[in-house]
């Protein structure tokens, strides 16, 4: 058991259930569905919901917000959640395990979802509505590859410049022509 | 002999290429600032209406416009950044290999051109930039602020009105909600003392994530005091996070004890920062 006080669990509820719990109410599953799987009622629930944020708030080392991520990208191996699965189609499983498995799928998609935003799309649904891809899955694979990629930078950064431009250029123009071209395309140098 | 070294370098062409290169970046910059000139004219009182029609609490349509005409600044920008870096920069650096060293009197005419030539276009970009983050700054402030205060005033009336209006899952008998709760809460019968769940409004729900965007909005006096303060005037922000807070704790009183740690944080924090 750890000393830290802040890492005690708020009505029986860990720091490691609380971030699976998370992850999966991201992936598509109701807050009831994830407080019958921690064994706990509604507003016990809810009141762990509201108070391990606190925590995080309290803690001016960040230590509990590193965690939450870490547990937050693990959350498919918790046990209180292997067989609790939200409903999705087949496109949407098989790209869900893709993203987890596949980094430059992954790195694809993220840098789709900057440029669906700066087109004034919501970001995360165009990757719902193309992908089947759920915004909880989504960060539990950018959990799970962040720190590979920041291996990549370090090892390669103009490598790892060059393929983002790539997607990027490649996602503007998929936007930009979907709304009949930038304003400025006619105006040339 | 040393006459040679003394030749005066004659290129007219290239002068005439400077003076043109600087007439198409100085109009290619002012279409663009038309054009966004044009967007923004057009966007603001949309973005207004939009923020203004929307139902939704967190007013994404509003959200999603203004990401989207941000986007095309942006363009606008990387599309000036990029004619910078191919019509300018490299113009530059491909004219000055052709010319005599710096060094030697010849070509100092040409040096001098060129070094004025990257200076005037430099000075135009800079009043392009500062032109376009100018209309950003007007579409993100053209909706101006959610009023919190009217939208938490809608919710106390809500709750006043059904507060007594619950009824006992076990035995029927009447049930007042003793204050607003903002997250399902175990309310206990008065008469048979069964435990039944109160379930709070969407609305009350979102009171509580907006209670301290709020607070900020009741205290923003005091931190643009502090802000205005020259040197710095430390008391005054310690007198606006401990107003902010006590209007925070006033929406959600239940908070109050987790409020004070955050507190604690923030004032060390900006303590500390202050060190630095």
């Amino acid at each position: 058991m750890s000393e830290n006080p802040l890492l005690a669990p708020i009505h029986g509820i860990t720091l490691e259930d609380y971030s699976a719990a998370c992850a999966k109410i991201g992936s598509g599953l109701s807050e009831e569905e994830v407080a019958k799987a921690l064994g706990v009622e509604l507003p016990v629930w809810q009141e762990a919901n509201l108070l391990w944020p606190e925590r995080m708030k309290q803690d001016a080392t960040y230590h509990i917000i590193t965690l939450f991520g870490q547990y937050f990208g693990e959350a498919d191996q918790h046990p209180k959640f292997l067989n609790l699965k939200p409903a999705v189609s087949a496109e949407g499983t098989g790209n869900i395990d893709k993203i987890k498995a596949d980094k430059d799928f992954y790195q694809e998609l993220e840098v789709a979802r900057q440029v669906a935003y700066e087109y004034g799309l919501d970001g995360a649904q165009w990757i719902m509505d193309n992908y089947g891809i759920p915004v909880g899955d989504f960060q539990i694979a950018a959990s799970k590859w962040s720190d590979q990629i920041h291996q990549d930078i370090q090892a390669n950064y103009a490598g790892y410049n060059q393929q983002q431009d790539a997607y990027r250029t490649k996602y503007q123009q998929l936007f930009a022509a979907a709304q009949g071209g930038n304003l400025a395309d006619d105006i040339s140098f | 002999m040393f006459s040679l070294f003394q030749k005066k370098y004659n290129n007219p062409a290239l002068l005439e290429k400077i003076r043109e290169t600087q007439e198409r970046w100085f109009t290619f910059l002012g279409k663009l600032e038309a054009r966004m000139e044009e967007m923004s004219t057009a966007a603001i009182p949309e973005l207004r209406d939009l923020f203004n029609q929307d139902n939704d609490p967190y007013k994404r349509a509003h959200g999603h416009m203004l990401q989207g005409l941000l986007g095309q600044i942006n363009q606008m920008r990387h599309k000036a950044n990029e004619a910078r870096e191919e019509n300018i920069f490299c113009f530059v650096s491909a004219a000055e290999a052709t010319l005599p060293a710096i060094t030697s009197n010849a070509g100092q005419e040409y040096h001098n051109a060129l070094y004025a030539f990257r200076m005037a276009c430099s000075d135009r970009y800079h009043l392009f930039d500062e032109k376009l983050n100018h209309h950003i700054t007007l579409l993100q402030k053209a909706a101006g602020e959610q009023d919190l205060e009217a939208i938490y005033r809608e919710e106390l009336t809500i709750f006043e009105n059904i507060r007594d209006k619950f009824s006992c899952k076990q035995c029927g008998g009447n049930i007042t909600i003793p204050q607003m709760f903002f997250i399902a809460t175990y309310v206990n019968c008065p008469f048979c003392k069964t435990q039944n769940t109160f379930m709070p409004s969407t609305g009350a729900q979102l009171v509580l994530h907006q209670a301290r965007s709020l607070a900020e909005q009741r205290t923003a006096h005091l931190l643009h005091a502090y802000e205005e303060s020259v040197p710095k005037n430390e008391t005054l922000y310690k007198q606006y996070l401990r107003a902010m807070f006590d209007e925070w704790n006033k929406i959600v009183p239940d908070m109050a004890g987790e409020n004070e740690k955050f507190y604690q944080r923030l004032l060390n924090d900006h303590l500390i920062n202050k060190l630095k």
